[in-house]
């Protein structure tokens, strides 16, 4: 599975983000995809259309570095009504919004200049940002009020690899079904440095934002619906405190977390049964869970693996360094009649002590984790069982936890079982974490 | 009473090596057989050196024309003639010579040191020699043992890496038995494996207790500790034990240079073990050990007591981050 940075082809086409060993891949998809790509010199007539009658809206968003004056970070914008606000995806403007000081955001005109911008408003859960433009583009484009028909054609624009203005064709695949964003199925290619451009029906109204690729034509789309939630909101960051902005991306994480996980907690924990013991299951729909189990032969154990995940694109993107906003579990079982208690505990112990899956962040962004362990009887259970904390510095009250237990009982079966928690409030993360152990039973 | 006169004949680590008592003068000292005083060392002249006593009774060394002449010595100045006291030490050749009378003091014997004997006792004794080994070849198989997941794959594990163990062991030993060729022209093999299976068992015995430790939820900072302490003592004694077993030096200087070393080691581990810890770190660190269930010493908790504790960790935390904001 790729990771976020990587598998996000529209943010920051920067070469220090992605890693060298992975760059080899990424060639692989582009050059895959790169027959897509329709350019407007063999538009069909209504890509034409479209074309003509919205690009006086789009602008190349770029955010610039202070000290060297070259680009950080490009995507696209589109300028809506009212007061001619430039709307864009959050992910694009983050290193101003991460280093004010060492950033600038300006946006490109078609003749190559530099008009500068003002960041107005965020929405980091949305990946949606609203920019002033000193000098807009002349035209605006009108957002769509209706829902529109599967299958219907659709456009989506932007200055993918700073090819120029590119439309790209698709169809609209209907608001993505169990997903916690409610993002748009856009079956389309969508390229780095389209990110925020707009997404337009036949008649030239915007019907969401693009946002992120899968490849293979699998695109996603920001609804409009967020876009004018954000254009009507009346209260905003005050524009000369850059501060406020990472308070505003703080404030909209907490309200986050603290509805997705509110929300499963609000219902008892949905179970499975996985090999005598009942474990936590799908907690949300929007989880997908896997399962595995061995097959080697001679082995004198066996195992199952049972893991829940969000999608990548449900992560939140804070930086090119951090990512946050998720959740996921997974549950290894082992079992054996033939191995003694040492060598099935000492098995065991590799699952327990290794596979932390990462969350994503630098020294700048969270401190070291701490942890506490203890022997914890549940239902009969003994569990050894850590906790581990950090704390974000830059938004108050937001932490990363990874919760796991080992389960030590007088039977042929062990189980471990991992819950990590990326930027949850410290209350929700204990919550979780004691609804989610105190959910775990033996059946036999 | 007659005086009696001794000429001490020194290695170059100021040992004696031979005593002659000078009864009549002139004495010759040189390597051919017609001397009084018959020196084996390849730098010293067939006839290299005359002793005389003058008519004033006075002592005094003659250089007989040797080749590579006649040192007084510390100092290595070559003379032709020296008169000789008893703090006049000469050097001819590789050798060292000086006078001797019956007045001379010498030193209180040292004291033996409490558990050398037994030390001496212990790795010379032929059970212990086997008792040691068994065990640690019985300790080997078990660890191997634990280690087979697989029927198919029992042998290749059991026997995984065991050439290169041995290997190890023998560069290991061979070491020792060098330095003891050296210093006291005597192998002793079966000592130093005493030594080594010895300090093998201990060593893993102290992982073991480490283990146990772990499991029982003791926090990675005492474990630290533990490792730095068994570090301390298995190393610093087993280092005294083979170099006692190999040299001639005194115990208290082995016991300090063994320490010294052993002492560094741990202070290298501590000062990584602290600077890991205020390094900004993705890393989990708990103690993570599993072991059977009948290992658990420490009480459990319940639930709610675990998550109501957690406070404090989130109160770390936040610490940690307000430290790190300042």
């Amino acid at each position: 599975m790729p990771t976020f940075q990587t598998n996000e082809p529209y943010c920051c086409p920067c070469s220090r983000t992605i890693p060298r060993d992975r760059l080899r891949w990424l060639w692989t998809v582009l050059l895959f995809i790169a027959p897509g790509l329709v350019h407007s010199a063999e538009l069909s007539p209504e890509a034409d259309k479209v074309l003509h009658q919205v690009r006086g809206a789009l602008v190349q968003v770029q955010v610039n570095d202070t000290s060297t004056g070259a680009k950080a970070c490009t995507g696209t914008g589109f300028r809506v009504l009212p007061a001619g606000s430039v709307v864009t995806n959050y992910h694009v403007v983050s290193p101003f919004v991460e280093f004010p000081k060492l950033h600038r955001i300006c946006c490109i005109a078609p003749d190559k200049t530099e008009i500068p911008a003002t960041l107005i408003d965020i929405d980091v859960v949305h990946d949606l940002a609203l920019l002033k433009v000193a000098n807009p583009p002349p035209d605006t484009i009108s957002l769509l009020d209706r829902p529109a028909e599967k299958g219907a054609r659709i456009f989506a624009l932007g200055f993918p690899f700073e090819l120029g203005l590119t439309v790209v064709e698709g169809l609209y695949n209907d608001v993505v079904k169990e997903s916690l964003h409610g993002r748009i199925h856009f079956a389309g290619s969508l390229n780095s440095g389209m990110s925020g451009g707009p997404a337009v029906n036949v008649s030239g109204q915007v019907m969401g934002v693009n946002v992120w690729s899968r490849g293979n034509q699998a695109s996603l789309l920001v609804p409009v619906d967020f876009v004018k939630t954000l254009i009507d909101r009346k209260q905003r960051p005050s524009v000369g405190e850059p501060a406020d902005f990472q308070k505003k991306a703080c404030q909209q994480l907490l309200e986050h977390q603290g509805r997705y996980i509110g929300e499963i907690l609000s219902r008892p924990l949905p179970t499975v049964e996985l090999g005598g013991y009942r474990v936590p299951g799908k907690l949300a729909p929007y989880l997908k869970c896997w399962g595995s189990s061995s097959h080697e032969r001679g082995n004198l154990f066996q195992t199952s693996h049972y893991s829940c995940h969000m999608e990548n694109e449900e992560f939140l993107f804070l930086s090119n360094d951090q990512i946050t906003g998720f959740l996921k579990f997974s549950h290894f079982l082992i079992t054996s009649r033939q191995l003694d208690r040492i060598r099935l505990y000492k098995r065991c112990q590799a699952a327990f002590k290794s596979g932390y899956p990462s969350i994503q962040a630098g020294r700048d962004d969270v401190t070291s984790f701490d942890c506490q362990t203890r022997f914890v009887t549940s239902k009969g259970l003994t569990f050894k069982v850590v906790l581990c904390l950090r704390a974000y510095k830059q938004h108050l009250g937001l932490y990363d936890a990874v919760f796991r237990a080992a389960s030590l009982n007088e039977n042929d079966t062990a189980l471990v079982t991992t819950l990590v928690m990326a930027g949850v409030s410290y209350s929700n993360a204990v919550d979780l974490a004691q609804r989610y152990l105190e959910s775990i039973q033996w059946k036999k | 009473m007659e005086e009696v006169i001794y000429l001490e004949v020194l290695d170059r680590f100021d040992r004696v090596k031979e005593r002659v008592r000078l009864s009549s003068f002139p004495v010759e000292v040189g390597r051919a057989y017609s001397n009084h005083v018959i020196l084996d060392d390849r730098y010293v002249s067939p006839c290299h050196l005359r002793i005389v006593r003058g008519s004033d009774g006075q002592i005094v060394a003659e250089d007989l024309s040797s080749r590579n002449g006649l040192f007084l010595m510390p100092e290595g100045t070559r003379v032709r003639t020296t008169p000789l006291g008893l703090n006049t030490q000469l050097r001819i050749g590789r050798t060292l010579l000086r006078l001797r009378t019956r007045d001379c003091p010498v030193d209180e014997a040292e004291r033996e040191g409490i558990g050398l004997d037994l030390q001496e006792r212990f790795v010379n004794s032929g059970r212990v020699q086997a008792a040691t080994l068994t065990a640690v070849i019985a300790l080997i198989g078990t660890h191997q043992y634990l280690g087979v997941y697989n029927e198919n794959q029992f042998w290749n594990v059991l026997l995984d890496g065991m050439p290169q163990m041995l290997m190890a062991t023998l560069v290991y030993l061979s070491f020792w038995c060098f330095l003891g060729i050296i210093f006291v022209r005597r192998l002793r093999f079966r000592a130093h494996l005493t030594i080594f299976c010895t300090l093998f068992l201990l060593s893993h015995l102290s992982s073991w207790l480490e283990a146990l430790l772990s499991f029982n939820c003791v926090s990675d900072l005492w474990l630290k500790g533990v490792d730095i302490v068994s570090i301390l003592f298995v190393f610093s004694l087993g280092l005294f034990a083979h170099l006692w077993t190999s040299t001639q030096a005194r115990p208290a200087h082995l016991w300090l240079l063994a320490i010294l070393i052993a002492g560094g080691m741990s202070a290298k581990e501590g000062l990584e073990a602290i600077q890991s810890r205020w390094d900004f770190s993705q890393t989990l660190r708990f103690s993570d050990a599993l072991l059977p269930p009948v290992c658990r010493v420490a009480p459990g908790v319940s639930v709610q007591d675990f998550f109501r504790d957690a406070r404090t960790l989130k109160d770390r935390v936040d610490q940690d981050r307000a430290s790190a904001s300042r």
